[in-house]
């Protein structure tokens, strides 16, 4: 069937399975492997991605549920700034270990960080409730995060 | 790897469009947010003959609030519910439970409609839904039925849905003012199933009791249940009436061992929710 998506601000016009996850049809047929595929039921969040503005977990959704959006993905997370905030705090501060996940938190981050001007570290848990990892144990990454909300944008 | 089989997709353009397409298969599945029901195609735990999306009809959208009573579409994501403005006791009460629901990116996919229809024991909108005596207006060819929520769950992840029908909206009055309300849910660890949910709503009166309604679901129960409470209408509730209220909530007990606790365990954990579900809303009076 055929879908058209808006990924990363360029338009996609696919001919695609039905069956064709949206994950797939953004690593496999747009080349765009940051995003990643981890626990493939809806658990980990490494395949987050931004639909029309708020961030979803790819492996669970169809990329013909996704026909007519607007993804953003980690590629196009910065908006052509090199590294945005989150990003730059997680480099800066090495809050990751294997980085598996790192794709999918940053999405979850940053959406979260563009709500929320002032969180504490349990709004911050919660924003990433969704996304798991599995080495540092969290609290770098929520450090990482609290002070990336400290930046000015 | 975990992958769909081969599917036919459709993503009809009204209800009656899909409607038609119920009819016209003999093994339709609807999906709407498609958290479970994608899930569920990966596991190859289905096998329709056509996948209908019903996640964008605008038919099924919106929360409205007329007359005292709120209808929400069964296609609202659950983050709708939490990111609304309503907040009198009866809606705050489903905003908690809906911020129960999975995890942040979960509830900007799923939909109200979905949690309600999964049947799965363990989901958070039902005991909400329960307490708020909400009904369910269920489209089908030949017109629209209601059915209110307490008679709609046979068994874990069977209602009373016909194989040709669609949940339209969910409607519930506000109980308004005087209510409190009180939603707890246990679990192992995030994102497991919940060992038992508690949802709870209550208006007293000086020392009586005018309106008591608590719910329970979870792994614990078979369905999700409304406890029986009209008796303590007009009571000024004391230990014994408590005491009750628990008795009537651990006679619901599936109480089988299972991954998600012994029988015993899960007794206890019915017992001790429905007494923080009932001293908080019956609270001062005790």
């Amino acid at each position: 069937m055929k879908i058209k998506l808006n990924v990363n601000s360029e338009d996609y016009t696919g001919d695609v399975e039905p069956r064709l996850l949206l994950v797939d049809f953004l690593r496999d047929t747009l080349g765009l492997t940051g995003t990643h595929v981890g626990c493939e039921t809806g658990s980990c969040g490494s395949c987050t991605v931004l639909l029309d503005g708020r961030p979803v977990k790819s492996c669970l959704m169809l990329a013909a549920q996704a026909d007519g959006s607007r993804i953003i993905t980690i590629e196009g997370i910065s908006k052509g700034e090199g590294m945005n905030r989150v990003q730059k705090s997680i480099s800066e501060s090495k809050a990751l270990q294997c980085g598996f996940c790192a794709s999918g938190i940053v999405i979850a981050a940053t959406w979260f960080l563009e709500r929320n001007e002032n969180p504490n570290e349990s709004d911050v848990r919660e924003a990433l409730s969704g996304n798991i990892c599995r080495c540092t144990g969290y609290q770098p990454i929520v450090d990482a995060v609290l002070n990336a909300s400290k930046e000015v944008k | 790897m975990l992958y769909p089989p081969q599917i036919n997709y459709e993503r009809p353009e009204s209800i009656s469009e899909a409607l038609s397409l119920l009819n016209e298969h003999s093994r339709p599945f609807l999906i709407a947010g498609g958290t479970i029901g994608v899930l569920n195609l990966k596991r190859r735990a289905l096998s329709p003959d056509l996948v209908i999306d019903i996640g964008r009809l605008k038919e099924l959208k919106g929360i409205d609030f007329r007359d005292e009573k709120y209808r929400i579409g069964s296609a609202v994501k659950i983050y709708e519910i939490i990111d609304s403005e309503f907040n009198g006791p009866g809606f705050s009460l489903l905003k908690k439970a809906a911020s129960s629901v999975g995890d942040p990116l979960l509830r900007n996919m799923g939909t109200v409609g979905g949690n309600v229809c999964i049947g799965d024991p363990s989901n958070d909108l039902p005991p909400a839904l329960l307490a708020l005596g909400a009904e369910l207006n269920i489209v089908g060819k030949a017109g629209s039925r209601n059915l209110n929520i307490s008679s709609f769950y046979i068994g874990p992840y069977r209602n009373l849905l016909a194989k040709n029908e669609i949940l339209g909206s969910i409607n519930f009055a506000e109980p308004g003012k005087g209510y409190r309300w009180f939603y707890y849910k246990h679990y192992i660890r995030h994102l497991d199933h919940s060992v038992v949910n508690v949802a709870a709503l209550a208006k007293v009166e000086g020392k009586k009791i005018d309106d008591l309604r608590i719910a329970i679901g979870g792994m614990s129960v078979r369905v999700p249940t409304l406890i029986e409470t009209s008796w303590i209408k007009g009571i000024t509730a004391g230990q014994e009436e408590l005491q009750r209220v628990v008795k009537l909530a651990s006679e619901k007990c599936l109480c089988l061992d299972d991954r998600h606790g012994s029988a015993e365990y899960k007794k206890n954990m019915i017992e001790k929710v429905t007494q923080m579900a009932f001293l908080s809303v019956v609270g001062g009076v005790l």
